[in-house]
Order: C-alpha cells, then sequence, then structure tokens
C-alpha cells in the first residue's frame, strides 16, 4: 500500500488534500460566521461560467474560471454596500447570473465541454504541480492575513456596525474576508469539485463551533476536521476505488454529527 | 465639542433631518427625545460620521467626522439599539469588551498588557468581572448591555452615544443601566447622548433635554421643564391620554 506514496500524483493529492483542509478550514469559519454559506456555490458556478466562456472563445478555461470567481467575489461586498441589500441576496443574484452566462456558454460551444465540467466535479488525483503552489501560496497569504488583522476580523464577527464605530476600518476587513474566501474556493476547484465544495465549506466549521465556544479553537478544530475529511477521502477513494470529492463529503458530514452527538444537541 | 449647523439628511427621497442644528458642549447629559422617525438615531449616526450629511455643517472636537472619520469614532463611543450578541458567535465577553481596544491600538499591533487592563479596569467598573470567560451569545439582555457599556469604556471615549438601550429590559435592568450611566458620566466626566422613548425613566444626571420632530429641532428643555402640554404638542397625543403614560413629568 505504502507504495502508492511514492507516485507524484498522489503525493500531489495528499498536499492538496492538507492544503484545501487548512484553506478552506479557515475561510469556513469566516463564511460561516458572517452567514454567507452559499458564496461557495456562486463563486464554484462563476468559475464553471469562466471555463465555459474560455472554451468559447478559445481562451484558457482554467484561466478564465479564475477570472471569473475572483470577479464575483470582488463584486459580492461593494454591490451590497451600493444597494443596501444583504450580501446573501448579492451573492444569489451573482450565481443565478454566473449560472446563465455558463448554460448560455454551453449551448453556443460546438466541441467538447469536458474540460468545463471538470471544475464542477473535481478531479484530487489529477492535481498538478502548479495546483499545489497555488494553493500553498493562497493558504499561506490567508493565514498571513488571519494573523495580521486576527483582532479586527473578530470584531467584524461581532458586529460590523460596532467595529466601524469603534474605529475599525470593517469595510475593508469585510470586503478582504469575501475576496480571499472566494480566491481560496476558486483554487480549490481542481481538488474537490464546485458542487462538492460546499459541503468542505461549511461541515468542518460547523462541527468545529457546535465543539467550541472559543474563536481560535474553532479555526484549530474546522483545519483539523477539514483535513480529516479530505485525507480520509483520499485514502478510501484509493482503498475502495470510489470518487474521492463524494468520500469527502461524507467523511466532512459524519464528522459534522459526530459533533453533535458528543455537544448533546441542546445548542447550549 | 458637538456643532451641528443647518444639517439635512434624506433617505430615498424622504427628509428625516431638515437643517438641524444642536450645539453640544463638554458634559452635557443630553437626552434626545421625540417620536419614532424624528431623526434621532440619523443624529446619532451624522455625528459619529456612519451617515454623511446631504447638507450643512457638523464638528466633533472640531474636525468633520466624515473627513476624519477612524480618528473621531476612536474618540466617540457608540451603543447601538439592536446590538445584542448571537448565539452562533463564539466570543467571550472578554473578546466583546476587548473589540473596543482594537480600534484604539490600530492595523499591524497586538493587545498588549495595557490593552488588557483597560478591558479588565472596564469589567470591573460595569460590575461583570465574573462574566469574563461566559460565551457572549448567552448572557441576559440586562448582562449584555452591560457588556457593551464595558466595551466603550474600554475604549476611553470622550463622548457616548445611547441609542434607546433601554429597549428589550426589564424594569430592574432598565433601573440599573440608568444608574450607571449617571455614574460613569458623573465619574469619567463625559459628554452623553441618550436617545430614549421611556420618559419616566430618564437617568438622574440628564441636564438637557432635546425633543426632534420631523427632522427639526422641536424644543431644546436646557434651561426649562417641559410639561404635559409641550409633550403633547411633540408627538400629536391628546395630553390627558399621554400622561397617563408618562405621568407628571418633569426635568
Amino acid at each position: 500500500m505504502w507504495e502508492i506514496l511514492s507516485y507524484s500524483y498522489f503525493q500531489n493529492a495528499l498536499l492538496g488534500s492538507i492544503l484545501a483542509g487548512i484553506g478552506l478550514g479557515i475561510v469556513g469559519v469566516w463564511v460561516v460566521l458572517l452567514r454567507i454559506p452559499f458564496v461557495g456555490v456562486a463563486i464554484s458556478h462563476a468559475a464553471f461560467a469562466g471555463s465555459v466562456i474560455g472554451l468559447l472563445f478559445g481562451v484558457d478555461p482554467v484561466l478564465m474560471a479564475i477570472v471569473f470567481s475572483l470577479l464575483a467575489s470582488i463584486l459580492i461586498g461593494p454591490i451590497a454596500e451600493k444597494s443596501g441589500l444583504e450580501a446573501n441576496v448579492i451573492i444569489g443574484i451573482i450565481f443565478s447570473l454566473v449560472l446563465g452566462i455558463a448554460f448560455l456558454g454551453l449551448g453556443l460551444i460546438k466541441g467538447p465541454k469536458t474540460e468545463a465540467f471538470n471544475l464542477i466535479w473535481g478531479s484530487i488525483l489529477t492535481l498538478s504541480r502548479v495546483n499545489i503552489y497555488l494553493n500553498a501560496g493562497i493558504t499561506f497569504f490567508v493565514i498571513l492575513f488571519l494573523l495580521f488583522f486576527g483582532k479586527e476580523i473578530k470584531a467584524v464577527f461581532y458586529n460590523r456596525e460596532v467595529a466601524a464605530s469603534c474605529g475599525i476600518p470593517e469595510k475593508f476587513i469585510f470586503f478582504s474576508l469575501l475576496f480571499l474566501s472566494g480566491f481560496v474556493i476558486c483554487l480549490n476547484l481542481n481538488t474537490i469539485g464546485g458542487i462538492l465544495i460546499f459541503s468542505l465549506l461549511i461541515n468542518p466549521p460547523s462541527a468545529a463551533r457546535i465543539l467550541t465556544h472559543s474563536l481560535s479553537k474553532m479555526y484549530l478544530l474546522s483545519i483539523l476536521f477539514g483535513i480529516i475529511a479530505c485525507l480520509s477521502g483520499l485514502f478510501f477513494s484509493y482503498v475502495f476505488s470510489v470518487p474521492a470529492g463524494a468520500t469527502i463529503i461524507i467523511v466532512s458530514s459524519l464528522i459534522f454529527i459526530i459533533s453533535m452527538v458528543l455537544r448533546g444537541g441542546n445548542g447550549s | 465639542m458637538i456643532k451641528i449647523q443647518k444639517v439635512s439628511k434624506s433617505f430615498s427621497g424622504k427628509k428625516v433631518l431638515s437643517e438641524i442644528s444642536l450645539d453640544i458642549k463638554k458634559q452635557d447629559f443630553v437626552a434626545i427625545i421625540g417620536p419614532n422617525g424624528a431623526g434621532k438615531t440619523c443624529l446619532l449616526r451624522i455625528i459619529n460620521g456612519l451617515f454623511i450629511p446631504d447638507e450643512g455643517k457638523i464638528r466633533v472636537f472640531d474636525l468633520d467626522p466624515v473627513k476624519n472619520g477612524l480618528f473621531v469614532r476612536k474618540k466617540i463611543g457608540f451603543i447601538f439599539q439592536n446590538e445584542f450578541i448571537t448565539r452562533d458567535v463564539p466570543l467571550s465577553v472578554n473578546d466583546v469588551v476587548s473589540v473596543g481596544r482594537v480600534g484604539v491600538k490600530g492595523l499591524f499591533k497586538n493587545l498588549d498588557k495595557e490593552d488588557f487592563e483597560s478591558v479588565r479596569n472596564a469589567m470591573d467598573e460595569v460590575g461583570i468581572s465574573d462574566l469574563v470567560n461566559r460565551p457572549a451569545g448567552f448572557l441576559s439582555g440586562g448582562e449584555q448591555r452591560k457588556v457593551s457599556i464595558a466595551r466603550e469604556l474600554a475604549r476611553d471615549v470622550e463622548i457616548l452615544l445611547l441609542d434607546e438601550i433601554l429597549m428589550n429590559l426589564d424594569p430592574a435592568s432598565q433601573m440599573e443601566i440608568n444608574n450607571l450611566i449617571t455614574r460613569i458620566y458623573e465619574k469619567h466626566k463625559l459628554t452623553v447622548v441618550f436617545v430614549t422613548h421611556l420618559l419616566r425613566y430618564l437617568p438622574e444626571g440628564i441636564n438637557r433635554v432635546v425633543a426632534l420632530k420631523n427632522g427639526k429641532v422641536f424644543s431644546d428643555f436646557s434651561n426649562q421643564d417641559f410639561n404635559s402640554k409641550d409633550l403633547s404638542r411633540l408627538y400629536d397625543v391628546d395630553e390627558e391620554n399621554l400622561k397617563k403614560y408618562v405621568g407628571n413629568f418633569k426635568l
């Protein structure tokens, strides 16, 4: 069994799993505490729309996926601010828009469309070194952001208006959290896929929240649960020849259920 | 300390503040009263630069709070009407009170010994030291209000803006918070602006009552008691009926 570790594709999958667990574990806490869980779905479908448009116009679909998803994550905050609507509503509008663009593009593409769908399903065993470097880069940056702005982020979680009234640049922090969440989600689409990433974004931090009232412990548990879900998904996928993405989600959901049972389920 | 000159502010075509002028001096303890929609909350938000006036001029510490927002807000405490802490945010009382020091400290600097001492002193003064490690979202309404007050005290502010902070509290908690605010006002020599609907239960320290109506100053009771006739005109309610609610009110 251990010889599998000598294969570079498996090493990449292993590293990708750990990076996804860390990156999504951190931004998952942000997304859950900002109450914008559907940001994952909107960003992943923006990436899908980007790749479809890339294929349509003969531009690199992965590059276009990154451009589209970053654009979506940059726009959510300012549009919410300008319109006076909740970020969740804007996420819904962006989601429907990118879905419309994606389906329009799919209808217009004459050739194969497999590359666009790859981002929706993901394929952890085909991660390249470039993927790993990009994921490592953004994960490192997210950790740095958390270290530098941890106290401001905490204030924004507590109450955005109070944070602003305390002289904290809450808009910069809020927009940065949205943008970085979008970036991490986008770069992890290859690992787990656009549809399944939603669970990896939500389950680990939610399980962590059930188990602790401390924000720092929530971050650590969320990262730990994310890594456990990814690695066990990879393991089961190898041993039983089942799809890795789906297994990762089932494990992360099991972690959530176990946390609820451990907590006792009274919500206190 | 706070100079408001002919300030107007509209939302979706509706004028919420209409050429309002008000001069609040250092150590004034002002109650702002008036009907719903009179512009009370809007006025507080304009004072600390969260809203930008459409017209007019505002100066706080001789500075424009919009252009110098981050700086001015560091010296203005603000407790919002609906800022109760929800249970889903995993923050302790200590975390929440520490938020007060975050803006004071500025970016790229961790809270240090001095900050934590301010936090501890504020909690001692408000009487919530025993709650320090409790999850803030699980506290009662009265306890949460005290946490908010401690947060602003920890900031070492000079002006305190309080927006209907007695709402949703039982009578005992209302009395306790009123007494606490008066004590803090006297001890720290603050300038306090206290928006309220509870006319019968104004804190003892209040030395001025400003009534707003339709976005204008209806009356400024700096040097006179206001009586049920004034209140009747302020709220457009029959005087006798109003008396049943607020009693024979005198400042």
